[in-house]
């Protein structure tokens, strides 16, 4: 689990252009949305649900199903372990 | 505005409805839709897709002879069928400006060349304007058209748009997850996305009209009486919360004209979630909630570069024929700011009507149109240029960005690398708090970089002006994007990605600078077939004749590849 949620922040970072992070600046349990967090916005999150589908076999259909899944880096390893299917 | 009046002397549209817009507003006051489901796997995307397309019969009377694209085709089509119903207007003219509206017209190709290809093929040799303003080209071309006649530059203005669907346009559509696999419900509690579609439409334009000319029935003529086009200075792809730009340029476009006397406010109404919500708060802010509002997407799906001029010119036909066409798709109110709306016909006896159109790059237009009495006396008077009525220019600030070299004010900055590397450099110099500046495409760099230098010369303005427009030039348009993100889409390897497509629309750039600076102004992209100082120069003086807008970032902003670019961009503001 640990390595995928590394493995996660690598990829959220160089699919996002996140240029000023690495992966020990994103907290696990951090909302990933909104201000406090790291500032991703609605194309970002369309961008994680194609990461989610190209890197991991998981289809998500609605945009909105995202909004739960993408809280932070525990709720998406959290569902990709558990929905992966490469 | 003083000077010349804008007249509408001749329309086409060419759709799946039909080959002229009289058969057009026909057959959607009789509630007929071309909208379809069509097979994704037939052109390559994923899944199958809900839209109105153009069958090749729609084009088999009258086609087009010569080497030309099926976007000049269709262009040139449609520009015919309306210069036939004005034959006292010589095409050939230098007098007559040919402006083309298209959101990604050939891909692969330059706009501004295709472009002159339609000039040409009615003898006309005046350097042709192309807007790419994503959505709203259709009401910017028009509002270009309306400012061309007024400044007595140009005595006639064809305006046409048209654009092809295509892998490209849907497989970005669908991985911004923003089309409905059903026929679309605009401002609908159940609305869940848009659907694209085709038509070619032209608008003829002319402010000299042979005596006693009165093309509608009553010895009337349609008058374009005021544009406007604002930005949201929100965000690239999302359309403000509070419909800031939309109603900004709504009540620009309205000024002091009363409510009471429109017929219908004739929305984008794309039947998003968010456009539609945005459009609902954004035409009650303008204090226009107890107007009718009809929208045609439930026809035509979005048409893109011919939506403006195909929904100006249906709305145009309800006014004249009293019958306002029902919102088709529409039956329960979805939105938070519900709105006059009605599935089916209803009568009007008022005579004039608003249009709104919002995009990405968060941009929004409205333009208001009044069918006029017919003008006793002639006003066949064509003005030589030389009284052009545009102001004169002041540049306060200049910067010239190479892949190797950065001037600013005519002083070389320091800077290393080369190419894409070379801008990071300058970002990374002299700007350092906007990270978002890394997820920009090479065209946007350029264009912020070189909004950001301009700016520190200028010291940093207050935020929130609505006077400071945006306007930027170039030949590519966006066709070095439009190379990453067909890597994108390839059958070997298809994952369309939102971020790559959502840069493949050149204005975003205008979008970009507007976020940064919160400029609420005008924004704007034009491509052209080659550079053109004259061209420019003129443009921007007729933006500066807008009411709101006292001063201009624009320029020239061309990247081919992202190592091949050049910004030539200022600060300008009218003498």
């Amino acid at each position: 689990m640990e390595e995928l949620k590394n493995e996660l922040k690598q990829k959220i970072i160089n699919v996002l252009n996140l240029v000023d992070l690495t992966p020990g600046d994103v907290e696990d349990d951090a909302p990933l949305f909104g201000d406090n967090g790291l500032g991703l916005d609605s194309i970002d999150a369309l961008e994680l649900i194609l990461l989610m589908e190209k890197d991991y076999g998981i289809k998500l259909k609605d945009a909105s199903a995202g909004k739960a899944i993408f809280q932070s880096v525990n709720v998406m390893a959290d569902y990709i372990e558990k929905n992966r299917t490469r | 505005m003083t000077g010349r009046t804008a007249y509408i002397v001749a329309d086409n549209i060419i759709s799946p409805l039909g080959t002229d817009s009289a058969e057009n507003y026909r057959r959607v006051l009789a509630g007929e839709s071309a909208l379809r489901l069509h097979s994704g796997a037939a052109i390559g995307v994923a899944e199958d897709y809900q839209a109105s397309i153009m069958e090749e019969d729609c084009l088999e009377d009258g086609k087009i002879q010569g080497a030309y694209t099926p976007f000049e085709s269709r262009l040139i089509l449609s520009v015919s069928k309306a210069l036939s119903q004005v034959e006292w207007i010589d095409p050939a003219s230098e007098k007559v400006l040919f402006i083309v509206s298209s959101t990604k017209g050939n891909i692969g190709g330059f706009l501004g060349d295709s472009a002159r290809k339609v000039a040409s093929a009615f003898g006309n040799k005046v350097r042709p304007l192309v807007v790419s303003n994503a959505c709203i080209s259709g009401l910017c071309a028009q509002i270009e058209a309306m400012r061309a006649l007024r400044s007595s530059r140009f005595d006639h203005v064809v305006v046409c748009g048209t654009d092809i669907q295509s892998k490209f346009i849907v497989s970005g559509f669908q991985s911004f997850k923003a089309l409905s696999g059903r026929a679309c419900r605009p401002f609908d509690s159940v609305r869940d996305g848009l659907n694209l579609g085709e038509a070619a439409a032209t608008m003829i334009y002319s402010a000299a009209l042979p005596e006693g000319y009165a093309p509608v029935q009553g010895r009337k003529i349609w008058v374009a009486r005021r544009g406007a086009i604002r930005n949201d200075a929100n965000h690239i792809s999302g359309p403000s919360r509070t419909g800031e730009g939309s109603y900004r340029a709504l009540r620009a476009a309205l000024g002091d004209f009363p409510v009471s006397g429109l017929a219908f406010v004739n929305p984008h109404g794309t039947a998003t979630l968010y456009n539609d919500e945005m459009e609902s708060i954004a035409i009650t802010r303008a204090g226009l909630g107890a107007v009718p509002v009809a929208g045609y997407k439930g026809y035509y799906g979005h048409t893109m570069g011919a939506a403006g001029l195909v929904e100006t010119i249906l709305s145009m036909k309800a006014v004249e024929n009293h019958m306002i066409p029902g919102t088709r798709g529409y039956s329960e109110n979805g939105v938070s700011c519900p709105l006059d709306i009605s599935p089916s016909p209803r009568p009007t006896y008022k005579d004039s009507f608003v249009k709104l159109l919002s995009g990405f790059g968060g941009c929004n237009a409205a333009a208001l149109f009044t069918l006029s009495d017919a003008p006793s006396s002639p006003s066949w008077t064509s003005v030589p240029a030389a009284s052009d009525a545009a102001p004169r220019l002041e540049y306060l600030h200049r910067v010239h960005i190479t892949p190797r070299s950065v001037e600013l004010d005519g002083v070389r900055l320091e800077a290393e690398g080369m190419g894409e590397a070379f801008l990071s450099d300058i970002y990374r110099r002299r700007i350092g708090d906007y990270p978002k500046f890394y997820k920009m495409d090479p065209l946007c760099k350029l264009g912020f970089v070189a909004s950001e230098l301009l700016a520190s010369a200028e010291g940093r303005l207050p935020e929130g002006r609505e006077d400071r427009a945006v306007i930027l030039f170039n030949r590519s348009a966006s066709l070095a994007d439009d190379r990453i993100y067909l890597d994108t889409i390839s059958d070997g390897n298809y994952f369309p990605s939102p971020k790559v497509f959502v840069y493949t629309l050149p204005n975003i750039v205008t979008g970009e600078i507007s976020i940064r600076n919160k400029y609420y102004g005008e924004t704007s992209f034009y491509v052209l077939d080659e550079r053109d100082e004259d061209v420019m120069v003129n443009v921007v003086r007729q933006v500066l004749s807008d009411h709101g807008t006292t001063s201009v970032l624009g320029g020239w902003c061309e990247c081919s590849s992202p190592d091949g670019f050049e910004a030539d961009m200022f600060i300008c503001k009218a003498l």
